[in-house]
Protein backbone atom coordinates (compact mmCIF):
# COMPACT_ATOMS: atom_id res chain seq x y z
CA UNK A 1 0.00 0.00 0.00
CA UNK A 2 3.16 2.38 0.75
CA UNK A 3 4.90 1.42 -2.62
CA UNK A 4 1.68 2.00 -4.19
CA UNK A 5 1.41 5.75 -2.19
CA UNK A 6 4.66 6.53 -3.07
CA UNK A 7 4.90 5.29 -6.80
CA UNK A 8 1.26 7.48 -6.97
CA UNK A 9 3.07 10.46 -5.81
CA UNK A 10 6.03 10.41 -8.00
CA UNK A 11 4.22 10.15 -10.33
CA UNK A 12 1.96 13.15 -9.94
CA UNK A 13 5.21 14.75 -9.42
CA UNK A 14 6.92 14.09 -12.69
CA UNK A 15 3.68 15.12 -14.46
CA UNK A 16 3.77 18.67 -13.04
CA UNK A 17 7.42 19.22 -13.56
CA UNK A 18 6.43 18.31 -17.82
CA UNK A 19 3.69 20.75 -17.53
CA UNK A 20 5.63 23.07 -16.20
CA UNK A 21 5.72 25.90 -18.62
CA UNK A 22 9.16 27.01 -20.69
CA UNK A 23 11.50 29.75 -19.40
CA UNK A 24 11.10 32.61 -21.07
CA UNK A 25 13.73 33.86 -22.83
CA UNK A 26 12.22 36.63 -24.49
CA UNK A 27 10.94 39.72 -21.94
CA UNK A 28 7.57 40.87 -23.07
CA UNK A 29 7.43 43.84 -24.71
CA UNK A 30 5.39 45.59 -22.81
CA UNK A 31 8.35 45.85 -20.41
CA UNK A 32 9.97 48.73 -19.80
CA UNK A 33 13.81 48.93 -20.37
CA UNK A 34 15.98 49.43 -17.09
CA UNK A 35 19.42 49.78 -17.41
CA UNK A 36 21.07 47.96 -14.57
CA UNK A 37 24.14 49.46 -13.73
CA UNK A 38 22.04 52.84 -12.83
CA UNK A 39 19.07 50.85 -11.09
CA UNK A 40 19.26 51.36 -7.52
CA UNK A 41 16.43 48.64 -7.10
CA UNK A 42 18.58 45.76 -9.33
CA UNK A 43 21.28 45.97 -7.24
CA UNK A 44 19.01 45.97 -4.24
CA UNK A 45 16.99 43.30 -5.36
CA UNK A 46 20.58 40.60 -4.98
CA UNK A 47 21.74 41.09 -8.07
CA UNK A 48 25.49 40.46 -8.62
CA UNK A 49 26.33 43.64 -7.56
CA UNK A 50 25.17 44.65 -4.17
CA UNK A 51 26.05 41.13 -2.53
CA UNK A 52 29.44 42.01 -3.50
CA UNK A 53 29.39 44.75 -2.16
CA UNK A 54 28.01 43.60 0.87
CA UNK A 55 31.07 40.17 0.87
CA UNK A 56 33.60 43.51 0.69
CA UNK A 57 32.72 45.19 3.01
CA UNK A 58 31.97 41.98 5.80
CA UNK A 59 35.60 40.88 4.55
CA UNK A 60 37.01 44.08 5.63
CA UNK A 61 35.19 44.50 8.71
CA UNK A 62 33.83 47.63 8.32
CA UNK A 63 30.48 46.67 10.40
CA UNK A 64 28.63 49.41 7.73
CA UNK A 65 26.35 46.93 6.44
CA UNK A 66 25.58 45.11 9.89
CA UNK A 67 22.23 46.17 11.08
CA UNK A 68 20.13 45.31 8.47
CA UNK A 69 21.88 44.02 4.85
CA UNK A 70 18.75 43.96 2.97
CA UNK A 71 18.05 47.67 3.84
CA UNK A 72 21.20 48.84 3.53
CA UNK A 73 22.16 47.56 -0.11
CA UNK A 74 18.26 48.76 -0.97
CA UNK A 75 19.54 52.26 -0.47
CA UNK A 76 22.51 52.11 -2.31
CA UNK A 77 22.81 53.38 -5.80
CA UNK A 78 24.74 51.70 -9.12
CA UNK A 79 27.72 53.82 -8.39
CA UNK A 80 27.66 53.25 -4.59
CA UNK A 81 27.58 49.59 -4.96
CA UNK A 82 30.48 49.32 -7.40
CA UNK A 83 32.55 51.58 -5.42
CA UNK A 84 31.75 49.26 -2.16
CA UNK A 85 32.67 46.32 -4.23
CA UNK A 86 36.42 48.00 -5.06
CA UNK A 87 36.85 49.14 -1.97
CA UNK A 88 40.22 48.32 -0.29
CA UNK A 89 39.89 49.44 3.60
CA UNK A 90 36.88 50.59 5.37
CA UNK A 91 37.99 54.49 5.46
CA UNK A 92 37.66 54.12 1.15
CA UNK A 93 34.62 51.93 1.74
CA UNK A 94 33.07 54.70 4.10
CA UNK A 95 33.68 57.40 1.77
CA UNK A 96 31.79 55.53 -1.07
CA UNK A 97 28.17 56.50 1.21
CA UNK A 98 29.68 59.39 2.80
CA UNK A 99 27.29 61.89 0.64
CA UNK A 100 24.09 59.59 2.11
CA UNK A 101 25.41 60.14 5.72
CA UNK B 1 24.64 54.21 24.85
CA UNK B 2 28.00 55.54 26.86
CA UNK B 3 28.22 59.07 27.29
CA UNK B 4 31.45 61.02 27.73
CA UNK B 5 31.61 64.30 29.27
CA UNK B 6 34.34 66.21 27.69
CA UNK B 7 35.63 69.42 29.71
CA UNK B 8 38.52 72.06 28.21
CA UNK B 9 40.91 73.35 31.11
CA UNK B 10 43.57 74.08 28.47
CA UNK B 11 44.85 77.67 28.02
CA UNK B 12 45.69 77.16 24.59
CA UNK B 13 42.77 76.09 22.98
CA UNK B 14 39.75 77.72 22.81
CA UNK B 15 36.31 75.60 23.75
CA UNK B 16 35.18 76.42 20.26
CA UNK B 17 37.99 74.20 18.71
CA UNK B 18 37.33 71.52 21.49
CA UNK B 19 33.29 71.88 20.32
CA UNK B 20 34.33 71.04 16.79
CA UNK B 21 36.79 68.29 17.48
CA UNK B 22 33.94 66.75 19.61
CA UNK B 23 31.87 67.08 16.33
CA UNK B 24 34.22 65.75 14.38
CA UNK B 25 34.80 62.59 17.11
CA UNK B 26 30.92 61.62 17.61
CA UNK B 27 31.09 61.21 13.84
CA UNK B 28 33.87 58.73 13.56
CA UNK B 29 32.42 56.72 16.74
CA UNK B 30 28.65 56.83 14.91
CA UNK B 31 30.15 55.77 11.16
CA UNK B 32 33.51 54.24 11.53
CA UNK B 33 34.75 53.19 15.05
CA UNK B 34 31.23 51.95 16.18
CA UNK B 35 30.46 49.98 12.92
CA UNK B 36 33.67 47.86 13.84
CA UNK B 37 33.34 47.15 17.22
CA UNK B 38 29.89 47.34 18.01
CA UNK B 39 29.94 50.32 20.80
CA UNK B 40 27.57 53.22 20.90
CA UNK B 41 28.51 56.35 22.57
CA UNK B 42 28.86 60.12 22.33
CA UNK B 43 30.49 62.79 23.41
CA UNK B 44 29.45 65.97 25.34
CA UNK B 45 30.73 68.95 25.86
CA UNK B 46 30.80 70.60 28.87
CA UNK B 47 31.71 73.67 30.73
CA UNK B 48 34.28 73.66 33.51
CA UNK B 49 31.98 73.50 36.00
CA UNK B 50 29.07 71.52 34.97
CA UNK B 51 28.49 68.36 36.85
CA UNK B 52 29.22 65.52 36.48
CA UNK B 53 26.87 62.30 36.32
CA UNK B 54 27.99 59.37 38.24
CA UNK B 55 27.62 57.29 34.50
CA UNK B 56 29.42 59.63 32.56
CA UNK B 57 32.81 58.73 31.59
CA UNK B 58 35.62 61.79 31.07
CA UNK B 59 37.92 63.11 28.56
CA UNK B 60 39.28 66.31 29.48
CA UNK B 61 41.65 68.69 27.55
CA UNK B 62 44.65 70.35 29.70
CA UNK B 63 48.11 71.95 29.37
CA UNK B 64 50.52 69.81 30.16
CA UNK B 65 51.41 65.73 30.82
CA UNK B 66 51.69 64.82 34.26
CA UNK B 67 53.49 61.72 32.86
CA UNK B 68 56.40 62.21 31.56
CA UNK B 69 56.56 61.46 27.88
CA UNK B 70 52.64 61.61 27.24
CA UNK B 71 50.55 63.35 24.87
CA UNK B 72 47.64 61.96 26.65
CA UNK B 73 46.78 58.99 28.26
CA UNK B 74 43.50 57.18 30.07
CA UNK B 75 42.97 55.40 33.34
CA UNK B 76 40.33 54.87 35.92
CA UNK B 77 39.10 57.61 38.53
CA UNK B 78 38.82 56.50 42.27
CA UNK B 79 35.04 55.71 41.74
CA UNK B 80 36.11 53.07 38.94
CA UNK B 81 34.47 55.15 36.02
CA UNK B 82 37.14 55.91 32.91
CA UNK B 83 38.54 58.57 32.37
CA UNK B 84 40.78 60.50 29.75
CA UNK B 85 43.63 63.28 29.26
CA UNK B 86 44.31 64.80 26.30
CA UNK B 87 48.03 67.39 26.84
CA UNK B 88 47.13 70.41 24.66
CA UNK B 89 50.28 72.30 25.79
CA UNK B 90 52.42 69.31 25.35
CA UNK B 91 50.75 68.11 21.38
CA UNK B 92 51.46 71.80 20.38
CA UNK B 93 54.95 71.78 21.67
CA UNK B 94 55.99 68.73 19.96
CA UNK B 95 54.32 69.85 16.94
CA UNK B 96 51.06 67.49 17.24
CA UNK B 97 47.20 67.98 16.13
CA UNK B 98 45.24 68.52 18.84
CA UNK B 99 42.64 66.61 17.40
CA UNK B 100 44.46 63.45 16.74
CA UNK B 101 45.51 63.19 20.18
CA UNK B 102 41.89 63.64 21.58
CA UNK B 103 40.55 60.91 18.79
CA UNK B 104 43.29 58.78 20.00
CA UNK B 105 42.30 58.98 23.88
CA UNK B 106 38.94 58.78 22.65
CA UNK B 107 38.71 55.87 20.82
CA UNK B 108 41.04 53.92 23.67
CA UNK B 109 39.13 54.81 26.19
CA UNK B 110 36.25 53.18 24.82
CA UNK B 111 38.12 50.10 23.58
CA UNK B 112 39.87 49.51 27.00
CA UNK B 113 38.09 51.44 29.53
CA UNK B 114 39.76 49.65 32.45
CA UNK B 115 43.17 48.99 30.67
CA UNK B 116 42.42 45.31 31.57
CA UNK B 117 42.33 43.78 28.28
CA UNK B 118 45.39 42.11 26.20
CA UNK B 119 45.80 39.89 23.94
CA UNK B 120 48.39 36.71 23.56
CA UNK B 121 50.36 36.44 20.41
CA UNK B 122 50.28 33.09 18.89
CA UNK B 123 52.94 31.12 20.63
CA UNK B 124 51.98 32.57 23.97
CA UNK B 125 55.55 34.18 24.67
CA UNK B 126 54.01 37.84 24.40
CA UNK B 127 50.96 39.34 25.80
CA UNK B 128 50.05 42.90 24.00
CA UNK B 129 47.73 45.52 25.73
CA UNK B 130 44.76 45.83 23.41
CA UNK B 131 45.54 49.59 22.56
CA UNK B 132 43.62 50.32 19.37
CA UNK B 133 45.61 53.20 18.29
CA UNK B 134 48.99 53.18 19.10
CA UNK B 135 50.63 51.05 16.19
CA UNK B 136 49.09 53.94 13.66
CA UNK B 137 49.71 56.88 16.41
CA UNK B 138 51.11 59.01 13.94
CA UNK B 139 49.49 62.39 12.60
CA UNK B 140 50.52 61.42 9.34
CA UNK B 141 48.38 58.02 9.31
CA UNK B 142 45.39 60.42 10.44
CA UNK B 143 42.10 60.63 8.32
CA UNK B 144 40.31 63.82 7.68
CA UNK B 145 36.23 64.30 8.86
CA UNK B 146 34.80 67.43 8.23
CA UNK B 147 38.51 69.02 7.49
CA UNK B 148 39.60 67.89 11.03
CA UNK B 149 41.93 64.88 11.60
CA UNK B 150 41.16 62.28 13.79
CA UNK B 151 43.01 59.06 14.43
CA UNK B 152 43.31 55.72 12.38
CA UNK B 153 42.76 52.67 14.51
CA UNK B 154 43.28 49.03 14.15
CA UNK B 155 40.76 46.82 13.25
CA UNK B 156 39.79 43.55 15.15
CA UNK B 157 41.72 41.34 12.64
CA UNK B 158 44.98 43.16 13.66
CA UNK B 159 45.34 41.00 16.50
CA UNK B 160 44.22 37.66 14.75
CA UNK B 161 47.21 34.83 13.61
CA UNK B 162 44.95 33.85 10.95
CA UNK B 163 44.41 37.43 9.16
CA UNK B 164 46.20 36.58 5.83
CA UNK B 165 48.88 38.99 4.77
CA UNK B 166 48.13 42.37 2.64
CA UNK B 167 44.69 42.63 4.51
CA UNK B 168 44.17 45.74 5.99
CA UNK B 169 44.58 45.81 9.75
CA UNK B 170 43.93 49.97 10.36
CA UNK B 171 40.98 51.72 9.21
CA UNK B 172 42.65 53.61 6.82
CA UNK B 173 44.39 50.48 5.18
CA UNK B 174 47.59 52.15 6.44
CA UNK B 175 48.58 48.70 8.84
CA UNK B 176 48.45 45.95 6.22
CA UNK B 177 49.04 42.59 8.63
CA UNK B 178 48.24 41.49 11.93
CA UNK B 179 50.50 43.18 14.96
CA UNK B 180 52.19 45.62 12.32
CA UNK B 181 53.28 49.12 13.49
CA UNK B 182 53.71 52.03 11.63
CA UNK B 183 56.21 54.72 11.50
CA UNK B 184 56.12 56.70 14.41
CA UNK B 185 53.93 53.97 16.52
CA UNK B 186 54.32 51.27 19.07
CA UNK B 187 53.31 48.38 20.84
CA UNK B 188 52.54 47.96 24.27
CA UNK B 189 53.74 43.92 25.37
CA UNK B 190 54.88 42.02 28.04
CA UNK B 191 57.41 39.26 27.91
CA UNK B 192 56.04 36.58 29.21
CA UNK B 193 59.38 34.68 29.68
CA UNK B 194 60.75 37.65 31.34
CA UNK B 195 58.08 39.01 33.05
CA UNK B 196 60.49 40.89 35.54
CA UNK B 197 61.31 43.14 32.70
CA UNK B 198 57.64 44.66 32.73
CA UNK B 199 55.88 46.26 30.16
CA UNK B 200 58.16 47.08 26.75
CA UNK B 201 57.26 48.97 23.72
CA UNK B 202 58.01 47.60 20.04
CA UNK B 203 58.29 50.27 17.59
CA UNK B 204 58.48 50.48 13.89
CA UNK B 205 62.27 50.10 12.39
CA UNK B 206 63.56 51.23 9.14
CA UNK B 207 67.13 50.20 8.15
CA UNK B 208 67.51 48.40 11.97
CA UNK B 209 66.86 51.88 13.30
CA UNK B 210 64.19 52.69 15.73
CA UNK B 211 61.68 55.22 13.98
CA UNK B 212 60.28 58.56 15.21
CA UNK B 213 61.25 57.80 18.81
CA UNK B 214 60.96 62.02 19.20
CA UNK B 215 57.17 62.06 20.02
CA UNK B 216 55.95 61.18 23.28
CA UNK B 217 54.05 58.19 23.44
CA UNK B 218 50.22 58.96 23.40
CA UNK B 219 48.61 56.12 25.25
CA UNK B 220 49.08 54.89 28.97
CA UNK B 221 53.07 54.99 28.92
CA UNK B 222 54.23 50.99 29.52
CA UNK B 223 55.68 50.90 32.59
CA UNK B 224 52.74 52.71 34.30
CA UNK B 225 50.19 50.18 32.39
CA UNK B 226 48.15 49.04 35.01
CA UNK B 227 44.52 49.69 36.51
CA UNK B 228 45.30 53.00 38.07
CA UNK B 229 43.63 55.16 40.36
CA UNK B 230 43.30 59.23 39.26
CA UNK B 231 42.65 61.82 42.38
Amino acid sequence: MIRFALAALLLTCSCEVGTLPKDPTTAPSSWPTVDPDTDPVFAAAGSSSCPSAIENTKRLGCGFEADDPAKWCAALTAAQVKCLSASKNCLANSRCTEASK
Amino acid sequence: MIAVQVKNHSTVCADAEVKRVVDACNKQIAHHFGKVYGIQAECHFAAKDAPLSQYDWQLIVVDDADAAGALGYHETTKNGTPIGYCFAKTTLKYGGLLSVTFSHELLELLADPEINQCVFDQSGSKMYALEVCDACEDDSLAYDIDGVKVSDFVMPNFWLSSTPPHAPTSFTGALKKALEIAPGGYLAFLDLHAPSKGWQQHTARSEGAPTNSRLPRRGIPADQRRASVAQ
